[in-house]
C-alpha cells in the first residue's frame, strides 16, 4: 500500500473544507441571513440628514459681529474718554 | 427705606426690561444644544447596542457552529477514504493509526518517517481548519463594522450640524441681549427715551468703529493740543451725525 502524502493531503483539505463549507451554508442559511446588518439606504435612513445652510450661517454670524461691535462701545467710550482726560491734563493746568 | 426699595425696582426695571431678547432665550438654547447632544449620545448607544448583538451573534455562529461542523464535516470525508480499500493510504485517520498504534511490524526508519507524515498531515489539518474559521468570521464581522463606522459617522455629522446651527442662533441672541444693553446704558447716559432705539441701530456700528480710530489714535499722539483739539471735534462730529 502507498504511504501517506501529507503535502497530498494538504490539496485534499482544501476540497474537503470547500464541500463542507457548501454544505454547513445551506444548513445556517437563515442564521447568515439575518447577520447581514443593514442596507446601504436604511444606513441612509437611519442616519438621518440636515441641511448645511452656510449661507444662511454666514448671514447670522455677520449680524452676531456687528451686534457684538456695538456691545463693546460703552467700554471704548470709557477708555477714550479716560485717555482724552489724561492727554488734556498733560496740555491744561485747567484740568483738576 | 422706601426710597431704596424704588431705587432698587428702578435699577431692576433697567437691567431686565432693557433686552427685547429675554436672557431665558440664551438659557433654551442653551438647553436645545444639551439636549441634541445627549439624543446624539443615545442615539449613537442604540447603533452599538444593535451592533455589538450583530457581532456576538456572528462570534457564536462561527465559533459554535461552523467550526464544530467544518471540523466534523472533514474528519467524516476522511473517513469516507479510510473505508475505501483503495484510498485508505490517503486517509490522516489510517496515518495516524499506522504511525502510533499499529507499528509493530515497521522499523524504527519507517516508524519515524510515519509519525513525521502523520504529524505534518495533522499540522496541514488545523492550520488549514483555523484558516478557512478566520477567513469567514472576518467576512461575516467586516461588513458589520463597515455598516456600524458609516452609520455612528452619518449620526455624528448630522447632530454636529445641528449643534452648529444651534451654536450661531444662541450667539447671535447673546450678542442682542449685549447690545440692547449697551444701547439702553447709552440713552441713560444721554437723558434720551428708548423709542430712537431703532433709528440709531446702525449709526452705532460706524460710531464703534470711529471710537476705536480715535483712541487708537489719542494712543499713539503727541501731547500737541491741536491733537486733542481734532480728536474732540471729530468725537462731536460723530455724536452729531
Amino acid at each position: 500500500m502507498p504511504h501517506f502524502d501529507p503535502n497530498a493531503f494538504a490539496d485534499m483539505m482544501d476540497d474537503y473544507i470547500e464541500i463542507a463549507d457548501t454544505n454547513i451554508k445551506q444548513e445556517y442559511q437563515r442564521e447568515l441571513n439575518a447577520l447581514k446588518g443593514l442596507s446601504a439606504e436604511k444606513i441612509s435612513e437611519f442616519g438621518g440628514t440636515t441641511s448645511q445652510m452656510n449661507e444662511i450661517i454666514k448671514e447670522i454670524e455677520l449680524a452676531r459681529d456687528s451686534n457684538i461691535k456695538q456691545a463693546g462701545l460703552i467700554d471704548n467710550l470709557r477708555t477714550l474718554g479716560e485717555s482724552t482726560y489724561k492727554l488734556a491734563k498733560k496740555v491744561s493746568a485747567l484740568v483738576p | 427705606m422706601f426710597k431704596q426699595i424704588i431705587i432698587f425696582l428702578c435699577v431692576f426695571l433697567l437691567i431686565t426690561g432693557c433686552a427685547q431678547v429675554p436672557q431665558s432665550s440664551v438659557i433654551l438654547s442653551n438647553s436645545i444644544a444639551d439636549d441634541v447632544i445627549n439624543m446624539q449620545k443615545a442615539h449613537k448607544s442604540f447603533i452599538n447596542y444593535y451592533y455589538n448583538g450583530l457581532e456576538q451573534q456572528a462570534n457564536d455562529l462561527i465559533n459554535d457552529k461552523y467550526r464544530p461542523s467544518l471540523i466534523r464535516q472533514i474528519i467524516e470525508q476522511d473517513v469516507q477514504k479510510f473505508k475505501t480499500p483503495d484510498k485508505k493510504h490517503q486517509s490522516l485517520f489510517n496515518a495516524i493509526q499506522k504511525a502510533f498504534v499499529d507499528n509493530e511490524n515497521m522499523d524504527q526508519r519507517e516508524v519515524d518517517s510515519s509519525q513525521s507524515n502523520a504529524l505534518l498531515g495533522m499540522k496541514f489539518f488545523y492550520t488549514k481548519i483555523d484558516k478557512k474559521v478566520e477567513y469567514e468570521r472576518r467576512k461575516l464581522l467586516e461588513p458589520l463594522k463597515k455598516q456600524r463606522l458609516d452609520l455612528l459617522s452619518s449620526v455624528d455629522n448630522n447632530y454636529m450640524n445641528i449643534v452648529k446651527k444651534n451654536a450661531v442662533i444662541t450667539s447671535l441672541l447673546n450678542s442682542v441681549i449685549d447690545v440692547h444693553e449697551t444701547q439702553q446704558s447709552l440713552f441713560e447716559m444721554a437723558g434720551t427715551k428708548e423709542n430712537i432705539r431703532e433709528n440709531l441701530g446702525s449709526k452705532l456700528v460706524n460710531l464703534a468703529d470711529n471710537v476705536e480710530k480715535i483712541q487708537s489714535k489719542i494712543d499713539s499722539s503727541s501731547t500737541k493740543v491741536e491733537d486733542v483739539e481734532k480728536a474732540i471735534a471729530k468725537f462731536k462730529d460723530l455724536i452729531n451725525n
